[in-house]
């Protein structure tokens, strides 16, 4: 008797093998297939976690960072004792401990426009993972390239979105969908944004989920968006998705045959590379102060001082200078007058030391002659570095 | 006079701290452009305006290709969908 897969692997796949449409085809079909992973965070290490524990023949896994702690809160595949390793390295070896027999490609470098499609191109199935707009542009366009699904994730805060793109021979691609990219720091310079693990997981667990779908001929071919929101009543909304726009300058008639993706400045398409808020923070300037120099200010005590932490109302709660008093970026800036109180010195502090800036304008430009007004250069981070190292980084 | 319900989703929660919003529409319609009006007059400086310059509509579970040409009625759920990067 000629056996397709091995003894171990019938007891190991037998209880997805005897469902109904998976069968034993489904089981040979996935060994037999590859899917790359772009991204081995949030959404990446459930994705991988699952499709190694399903079987998938090959896993190609693409990032260039290495584990740090604030991954490990929803980057599960990551370890406290793999600290400092890259993340591909540490993926593939959990990925060898769930499942010895799939074969991982490391690829420990940032996707590119220059290497995207040399990765990508021998893998049946990309999954987008990655945390950024003019990446997931990149990945899109490799995929109509390549004429590849794209089973995209996004994750932030208590949202997740889950799309499969490029299916099919009339499956939309993300332009189709997304054709304008988002303004870049729509957020607030030193705003970070929030994400709950289990959120991610949801998402990477789903993006696996339709891989495996596509892979075993379980999809059916139709295009949906699904929305999750994580605090609602009703947490999952798919949204139906016509087909690929015969417009769409990429994926359209005529559109990927002009597809130039190496040559292809996605960062500029996306509004120019993100700034470097640590160091626009610690920018230096007359009207600002250093965190050693507010430290002898509130020790020798001949001031007062009317010292405003500008973060948001959750930042402040987590940790805060004893002395300051908490009046949110927005709320200031609608109304800096009212914040202008008697002539003590006013010091502002935010995380890096951007957001105070702001608030330092909009306090001047509302005080005719009144107390002095600076900021805190580099923000509580340089506070923590220069003065306090007992300050908490929840960054 | 009947009502929408407009579901906010991602960016637009953010902006406007809510995930759900009511608005009547007049016995003539409401255009579904004329909709984005209203919800950004009625959230004055919440940067709500430059959520929706880069979202999608959808219309009872339907993404909407041209917010020019639907006109709501009233009993609809429009969702307002903006692109989310993170992971």
């Amino acid at each position: 008797m000629t056996l397709s897969l091995s003894l171990g692997e019938y007891q190991r796949y037998g209880r997805q093998m005897i469902l109904s449409g998976f069968g034993l085809q489904g089981q040979i079909k996935l060994k037999q297939s590859s899917v790359v992973v772009v991204g081995a965070g949030g959404l990446g290490c459930p994705a991988l976690q699952y499709l190694a524990a399903a079987g998938v023949g090959t896993l190609g896994i693409v990032d260039h960072d290495v584990v740090e702690s604030s991954n490990l809160q929803r980057q599960i595949l990551h370890t406290e004792d793999r600290l400092g390793v890259s993340k591909v390295a540490s993926a593939a070896t959990a990925i060898r401990g769930i499942n010895s027999n799939v074969k991982v490609d490391a690829y420990q470098e940032m996707i590119s426009p220059s290497n995207a499609v040399g990765i990508l191109e021998s893998y049946d199935v990309i999954l987008d993972c990655t945390d950024n707009p003019a990446t997931r542009y990149l990945l899109s366009d490799a995929a109509v390239l390549l004429r590849k699904p794209l089973v995209s994730g996004a994750a932030q805060r208590y949202d997740g979105q889950l799309c499969v793109y490029n299916l099919g021979e009339d499956g939309p691609c993300y332009r189709c969908l997304f054709p304008k990219a988002p303004e870049p720091g729509l957020a607030s310079s030193c705003e970070e944004t929030g994400i709950l693990g289990a959120v991610t997981g949801v998402i990477g667990n789903l993006q696996a989920l339709e891989a495996i779908k596509i892979i075993t001929g379980l999809h059916d071919g139709t295009t949906a968006l699904l929305l999750y929101s994580a605090l609602s009543h009703s947490p999952f909304r798919s949204i139906r998705v016509r087909k690929k726009q015969v417009n769409c300058t990429v994926c359209g008639t005529g559109g990927s045959a002009a597809l130039d993706v190496v040559n292809t400045d996605y960062i500029a398409f996306c509004g120019g590379p993100t700034r470097d808020w640590v160091k626009t923070g610690q920018a230096i300037s007359d009207t600002r102060i250093s965190a050693s120099d507010l430290k002898r200010m509130l020790d020798t005590g001949t001031h007062n001082v009317r010292l405003i932490d500008v973060r948001s109302p959750i930042e402040f709660g987590i940790c805060h200078l004893p002395e300051s008093i908490n009046v949110p970026l927005a709320t200031l800036v609608a109304d800096p007058a009212s914040h202008l109180v008697g002539d003590d010195p006013h010091i502002v502090v935010c995380r890096l030391g951007n957001d105070s800036q702001l608030a330092v304008d909009a306090l001047r430009s509302a005080s005719d002659a009144g107390p002095d007004i600076k900021d805190l250069m580099g923000g509580l981070q340089s506070w923590r570095e220069d003065v306090d190292t007992e300050f908490p980084a929840y960054w | 006079m009947g009502e929408i319900t407009v579901l906010y989703f991602a960016a637009a929660t953010t902006a406007l701290g809510r995930t759900s919003e009511t608005f009547t529409v007049p016995d003539d319609g409401l255009k579904l452009s004329d909709l984005a009006k209203l919800i950004v007059t009625g959230h004055p400086n919440s940067g709500i305006d430059r959520v929706l310059e880069h979202s999608r509509w959808s219309v009872d579970a339907e993404l909407i290709d041209l917010p020019d040409s639907v006109v709501l009625r009233g009993g609809e759920e429009v969702a307002i969908i903006p692109p989310v990067s993170g992971g």
